[in-house]
């Protein structure tokens, strides 16, 4: 800790460092100006006072530099060589020292956007926490007081066991975002949080990055490529992504593999940046993604340009279904002690149905079919315990369904051009391989799995899934912790299974009492052709039935029978009030319900503001920890640069610090857990048990104790990755390809070259989901397009992407990034729709709905469609006059996206749970009259 | 005017508008200048030559502090590095469209690189000034006098 | 007397991500140090067709036009090159605790002065673009100080204070001798030399010299994550900055008509093809528009840049098929630099 630096401002400290650098560099040498006279004859190239030079030469020296890299959910995870002089970290460059993959693939060198060209500001600026802060005024009114650490933790410490004491521990609630961006700053509170029996809520369904469409097509949370391995594709789809603006580091795999003669296409509703590098651009209607992917299918399968063969050996289009009730013809059904996760194939050549290797309760794990020549189409009698049953094939219902998608249909759904889409579709079979890279764009609509799904189809059908350069590949949120076996132990010493983690989208439902509002919409949406047939029953009976069968848990325990609620709130390494949707009913409902709430940052943020203790991190210069990302296959560590600037403290010594101040209160209580087990936890043993015997004390123990337990890092110390960033060397099984050497990784390799079996029901890239609710009430049991569930009342769509300038909040309020922007928020709209409100630019305007109203300013850009409005996501709620960026949005919850106790669909933490969607919004904008 | 001790020049003039800013890129101030040969008399009016230097004392709008300047010919004006010449004050005031401006410094030399200001002497002196505002006045584009002679009694 | 060696940048503007890294490179080791740097970007990006930054600099004129120097504009900070914002950070965010008593009236983080009337910034401009949708068009273009072989800021000082390098042919003002009379400024018609209002002197982009006497390469390039730039001695033939200008051929100087004689070359950006159910080969970006900013000598006609820039486009069309077919192509591979010592050569 700095001491006596707690009455200096940093950022005055910065500057004077600054001075001192120029003062010494122009100090002058002469005292007499006689010496220094002398003509300038030819300032081209003979220029006689060139001494002055050092001047510059003096700032660009530095004292030392250091490693680090971000831990902030962009999926960069970039390495970056931070120079010091005088202590101060000065200037921030890309290390630029990824090893090769192989001498043909562009290296993925230098590695780091503008905002990490600008970490500094955070460090030494006015938005860093620099001591522990409580609460005097009223939640969000900006009123607080210096606190010591000693005091925080224990008032912490306190209010925990009194919520655990009173209400169970189930009513403790800790968030946080992406354990990738940085792995033992997260274990650091989840680790806390099994050691006392505390919930650990989901991020990445939550923040709707999940694709719900992996899980169910191939029992995967996501799985994609490394970007290197986009310089392998022919053909590119760039579908919802804005990997010019979302991916900076790894966009010139894409403007370098176009060079290389890889043809792009970019689908997205506005002409964004992605789209002026591509060869063809694709105006989507926005939301009608899902159709056009039929479109293309029902191409693909009518003019037979898929691949049989691969469709045979790797998707579930060969298998039985039964005609009457759309199910999967199970070998519990034929044969009396059959298994009800067996399933057939029609074997021509025997004119029977045989049973399919590698489904889920098949022992012989492969898909390797051996001598079985499966029918793709037709109809078969079977005769099964209960008699005679007629069954088809998956594909034959597939064709069947895609004909409601010929290209004239959807191109009226799309505004696509028809023979555009006839074109496209023939491209992408045609060239192999073919990639689709998907975005938020896609994954944030209400229906992202049948859009996912459909996506998903193309790949499948033209045989891409599983081969280098091909498939379908998204990219939201940095889920991936390749090191995972090590964070797990690390996160969760007594084991996942004696965790409480919880589907966050379906708990800030719940307890934010969304349902009062989305069901008195959907019955007043009644009538409305977007909205008539969204939820056959009431969403609270889904979410009952799914609670009640285990499907999905809801914490506090009995929240749907005793209005049990959550007491307390740790937020840490997450901005999770700014970004929450349904914004306005988390801070009006939800909040309320909390007796604490806790944010640990190293910058004061919107949740920060709306907290009740804020407590200091390290910055990212300050600290040990690691990061990973899909986007390349190394391993990335932080490292402290600098010392921790005034009080602040590593997230991990901080929740160690708070295990210390829990141990100090001799609680200890019998808990019984959601599998029926009872543990008893004593608090007094917590600091022993959370360094494991003092083991881990250090932050860069615990890293290390993640490199050790997993094999994708085995070998590697700290002090290694600190040289150089060392390339993954192997996977478990969490992740579907093996790490080649001289290979850029990509997905599903083991399920195509392997023969492996997927973890799907059907062991295969499964198209077919014929679980109840799916059949019956929803009738998605194949992709299907549904139109987005916004209504009709609003007439512009109203788009929240990820932009160029921010990730998520931060550098939202970074002054450096706010000078080459506009300075404040801004919403993007066609000229025709603001002539037609008679709005110019710049114009202060108000976005609305019925769920909220944000101020911003008005940006008039032919780069919008009519009828839609964008405005980037992550603008901190104190940079608007009125509400924050998701004032407009709500949550919805998708009740397939409930569904559980079927093969793929099974509750597991950020790999199946409802998706927190936001992109079906619709407002209207009008220009704002300032009051002054 | 002196007191033995200090020599103080006194300046007024005519300006429709006080500019007394280089603040912006548009933005020129009022400036004033006189030239003594540093050596000899016989030194070249536009800003002497290498061999015989002249000493500029320059006054500008905006400076906090007059400067003391050396030159060696066109091009070479510089502010003399050494502290002992950074002696000159002044005092500064624009009312009702007129410019007031006092500069003063020590009659003694504060090193080579300025003349000394003795009792019974004279000098060669030339004048120049800027006309900043919509003028936008600076370097070359300015006002000169021819040489003029300065004897101190 | 001409320089012995001359630094060379080719920026390739197919690859260029308009993200700003090589904006903030420069701006975090050059122009941070004080506040009368704070609106000056020594490199900037700007969305084109734009006003670009600053604000409308193609028509300000400079040296090369104008017998008049004193009607070349200067523009002012705010209006033509934004005022560097400043925020109210102390009495929104509360970090030093904040006091119960405080009002907290002001809890909007608002930039200072507020852009409004005649506001602007470097980048106020971004993605907006023209045409109509779907055939909406923009693409970015980089920009730093060209370092010309013909620099107009040269001989626009009085002082010679701004001279040229002999070892490298960098353009530099003299920080102790300029004496702010920002004539440089309006010789300059690419509007890269500032006005340091609190130095109350003129700076510029210094192409990193402390790093290229170091054999590394400016910021601006080396941190180019969309790894745009080919930087080079012009007469070093091995370097691809060589290269793409001479053997290739399709790198153009920003407006040659200007007859300063940049060192900094554009590939002019393809584009994705006009919205049609054939989508032929007309890209939506109208070639005028670059034959308007590109060209190889100052002496072309626009019908003869107009040429050169679909002849570029078909060398480049015609290198991606070959690759597309397995074959190799010098060009692609040049434009595909493996890593950091195949684009920078100094």
């Amino acid at each position: 800790m700095a001491v006596g630096a707690s009455t200096e401002n940093l950022a005055a400290r910065h500057e004077r460092a600054r001075a001192l650098l120029e003062r010494g560099a122009q100090a002058a040498k002469h005292t007499l100006a006689l010496d220094l006279l002398e003509r300038v004859h030819e300032p081209i190239g003979e220029y006689p006072y060139r001494g002055w030079e050092t001047l510059y030469r003096e700032q660009w020296k530095y004292d030392s530099f250091g490693r680090t890299t971000h831990s902030i959910n962009c999926t960069g995870s970039c390495a970056w060589k931070v120079y010091v002089r005088n202590n101060i970290a000065f200037k921030e460059e890309q290390y630029a020292d990824y090893p090769d993959i192989n001498p043909t693939l562009p290296t993925y060198n230098p590695r780091g956007c503008q905002k990490g060209a600008n970490y500094k500001e955070y460090v030494y600026g006015p938005q860093r926490v620099k001591y522990p802060l409580i609460r005097t005024g009223e939640r969000g009114e900006g009123k607080w007081r210096k606190a010591s650490w000693g005091e925080a933790l224990s008032y912490i410490a306190d209010k925990i066991v009194s919520a655990i004491s009173n209400y169970g521990p189930d009513t403790v609630t800790f968030y946080s975002a992406n354990p990738a961006k940085f792995l033992v700053s997260y274990a650091a509170g989840a680790r806390l949080a099994n050691l006392i029996g505390g919930v650990v809520c989901s991020f990445y369904d939550w923040v709707s990055d999940l694709p719900p469409g992996e899980p169910m097509t191939w029992g995967v949370q996501t799985d994609s490529c490394e970007a290197a391995d986009w310089f392998n594709s022919k053909y590119i789809i760039i579908w919802g992504s804005n990997v010019l603006e979302t991916r900076i580091p790894d966009a010139h795999f894409v403007t370098e593999a176009r060079m290389h003669g890889t043809k792009i296409i970019a689908i997205s509703p506005e002409y964004n940046p992605v789209a002026i590098h591509a060869d063809i651009f694709i105006p989507v209607k926005p939301g009608t993604d899902g159709a056009l992917a039929l479109g293309m299918a029902y191409i693909i399968v009518n003019e037979k340009l898929y691949d049989e063969n691969y469709l045979k050996s790797f998707t579930d289009m060969p298998m039985l279904v039964r005609t009457d009730n759309g199910k999967f013809l199970r070998e519990s059904e034929v044969v009396s002690d059959g298994k009800a996760g067996n399933f057939y194939f029609w074997d021509k050549s025997s004119g029977k149905a045989v049973l399919a290797p590698g489904t889920i309760d098949c022992p012989d794990k492969t898909l390797d079919t051996g001598a079985i020549d499966q029918a793709l189409f037709g109809t078969f009698i079977i005769d099964t315990l209960s008699g005679k049953v007629e069954v088809t094939t998956v594909f034959s219902l597939l064709k069947k369904k895609l004909k409601d998608y010929d290209p004239a249909s959807v191109s009226d759904i799309t505004g696509v051009d028809a023979a555009l889409i006839t074109r496209i579709a023939g491209e992408f079979a045609n060239t192999k391989p073919a990639r689709i890279i998907a975005g938020a764009g896609v994954n944030h609509y209400y229906h992202n799995d049948l859009i996912n799904r459909s996506m998903i189809l193309l790949a499948a059908l033209t045989g891409n899934v599983g081969i280098p350069g091909g498939g379908f590949d998204h990219y939201v949120g940095q889920e991936k912790y390749w090191c995972e076996e090590g964070f797990l132990k690390l996160a969760y010493p007594l084991g996942n299974i004696k965790q409480r983690f919880q589907p966050t989208t379906l708990w800030a439902y719940v307890h934010s009492e969304i349902e009062k509002i989305e069901g008195k919409k959907e019955r007043e949406g009644k009538g409305d052709p977007e909205n008539h047939d969204l939820w056959p029953r009431p969403i609270s009976e889904y979410i009952r039935e799914s609670v009640d069968r285990g499907w999905m848990p809801l914490y506090p325990e009995g929240t749907l029978d005793s209005g049990k609620t959550p007491r307390i709130l740790l937020v840490w390494g997450a901005n999770f009030l700014n970004q929450a949707k349904g914004a306005e009913y988390i801070l009006a409902n939800l909040w309320s319900k909390l007796d604490l709430i806790v944010d640990t940052d190293f910058r004061m943020n919107t949740t920060g503001l709306y907290a009740d203790v804020i407590l200091p991190s390290s910055s990212m210069f300050e600290k040990w920890d690691l990061s990973t990302t899909d986007l390349h296959s190394y391993i990335s560590p932080f490292t402290p640069i600098i010392s921790p600037q005034l009080e602040s403290k590593t997230d991990w010594q901080i929740f160690l610090e708070l295990a210390r101040a829990l141990a100090g209160t001799k609680f200890s209580f019998t808990d019984t857990l959601p599998d029926g087990s009872t543990i008893n936890r004593d608090f007094s043993t917590l600091v022993n048990d959370f360094t494991e015997q003092g083991t881990l004390s250090e932050d860069k123990s615990a890293g290390q104790f993640i490199l050790d337990n997993s094999m994708e890092t085995k070998g590697m110390t700290m002090d290694m990755l600190n040289e150089q960033p060392r390339r993954i060397v192997a996977t478990d099984k969490e992740w579907t390809s093996d790490m080649k050497d001289k290979e850029a990784y990509y997905a599903f390799q083991r399920m195509y070259e392997l023969k492996q079996p997927l973890n799907t029901l059907t062991g295969r890239q499964q198209f077919y989901i014929d679980h109840d609710w799916f059949l019956e009430e929803f009738h998605e049991e194949l992709p299907v397009y549904k139109p987005p569930v916004d209504g009709t009342k609003y007439r512009l769509r109203f788009l929240t992407p990820h932009g160029r300038w921010s990730i998520h909040s931060l550098w939202r309020d970074a002054k450096y990034q706010l000078r080459l922007q506009r300075g404040y928020p801004i919403v993007y709209l066609n000229p025709d729709d603001a002539a037609a409100r008679e709005l110019s630019d710049n114009d202060p305007v108000e976005i609305f709905n019925d769920n909220g109203a944000i101020i911003a300013n008005l940006c008039i850009s032919t780069r919008m469609p009519e009828g839609l409005t964008l405005m980037y996501q992550g603008w901190e709620r104190y940079t608007f006059k009125k509400g924050g960026f998701q004032s407009p949005t709500t949550i919805r919850i998708k009740p397939t996206q409930l569904a559980g106790g079927y093969g793929q669909l099974k509750f597991k933490v950020n790999y199946w749970g409802p998706t927190g969607n936001q992109k079906d919004t619709r407002v209207e904008i009008r220009k704002y009259m300032e009051v002054e | 005017m002196h007191n033995g001790n200090d020599i103080f020049f006194f300046y007024q003039w005519n300006a429709a508008t006080e500019n007394n800013s280089v603040a912006d890129y548009p933005i020129f101030a009022d400036a004033i200048a006189m030239e003594i040969p540093l050596f000899t008399e016989e030194s070249i009016l536009c800003m002497g030559a290498m061999d015989k230097p002249v000493n500029i004392i320059f006054w500008r709008a905006d400076l906090p502090v007059p400067e003391n300047i050396v030159a060696g010919g066109m091009g070479t004006p510089q502010i003399s590095p050494d502290e002992a010449s950074q002696n000159i004050r002044h005092y500064q005031k624009w009312k009702d469209g007129i410019w007031d401006v006092i500069i003063t410094r020590p009659m003694a030399a504060g090193s080579e690189n300025q003349v000394s200001f003795v009792r019974g002497k004279n000098y060669r002196i030339a004048f120049a000034y800027w006309k900043g505002g919509a003028y936008a006045e600076r370097g070359g584009h300015k006002i000169v006098s021819e040489w003029q002679y300065l004897s101190i009694r | 007397m001409p320089v012995q060696k001359q630094v060379r940048m080719v920026a390739d503007l197919n690859k260029c991500l308009g993200c700003h890294t090589c904006t903030m490179a420069c701006k975090t080791m050059w122009t941070d140090r004080n506040k009368g740097q704070m609106h000056m970007y020594w490199n900037n990006v700007e969305t084109r067709p734009g006003k670009g930054y600053p604000k409308d600099w193609e028509t300000q004129g400079g040296w090369f036009n104008t017998k008049d120097k004193n009607s070349i504009l200067l523009a002012s900070i705010n209006e033509g090159y934004g005022t560097p914002w400043e925020y109210n950070y102390d009495q929104v965010l509360k970090t030093n605790g904040g006091d119960a008593s405080e009002s907290v009236s002001e809890s909007v983080l608002t930039p200072s002065p507020r852009p409004s009337g005649n506001a602007y910034a470097s980048n106020w401009d971004e993605d907006v673009g023209e045409g109509t949708f779907p055939n909406s068009y923009y693409f970015y273009l980089p920009r730093i100080c060209n370092h010309c072989s013909d620099p107009p800021c040269v001989d626009a000082c009085p002082r010679q204070a701004v001279y040229k390098r002999k070892e490298d042919g960098i353009v530099l003002v003299d920080q102790k001798r300029c004496r702010g009379y920002r004539y440089c400024i309006k010789g300059c018609p690419y509007k890269k030399i500032y006005y340091n209002p609190e130095e109350k002197i003129s700076q510029k982009c210094i192409f990193c010299y402390p790093r290229i006497e170091q054999h590394k390469g400016n910021l601006c390039a080396t941190q180019c994550v969309g790894r745009i730039h080919h930087v080079g001695f012009a007469d070093d033939t091995a370097s691809g900055a060589y290269k793409l200008v001479n053997i290739w051929k399709v790198a153009l100087r920003l407006h040659p008509e200007f007859k300063t004689e940049p060192n900094v070359f554009y590939i002019p950006p393809l584009s994705p093809p006009v919205y049609s159910p054939q989508l032929t080969e007309d890209q939506r970006i109208p070639v005028e528009v670059l034959a308007n900013l590109f060209g190889d000598t100052s002496d072309q006609t626009h019908d003869q840049r107009v040429e050169r820039i679909k002849e570029i486009f078909r060398i480049i069309r015609t290198e991606r098929e070959k690759v597309a077919k397995g074959e190799r192509s010098e060009l692609i591979d040049i434009l595909i630099p493996h890593s950091e010592a195949d684009r920078i050569k100094v």
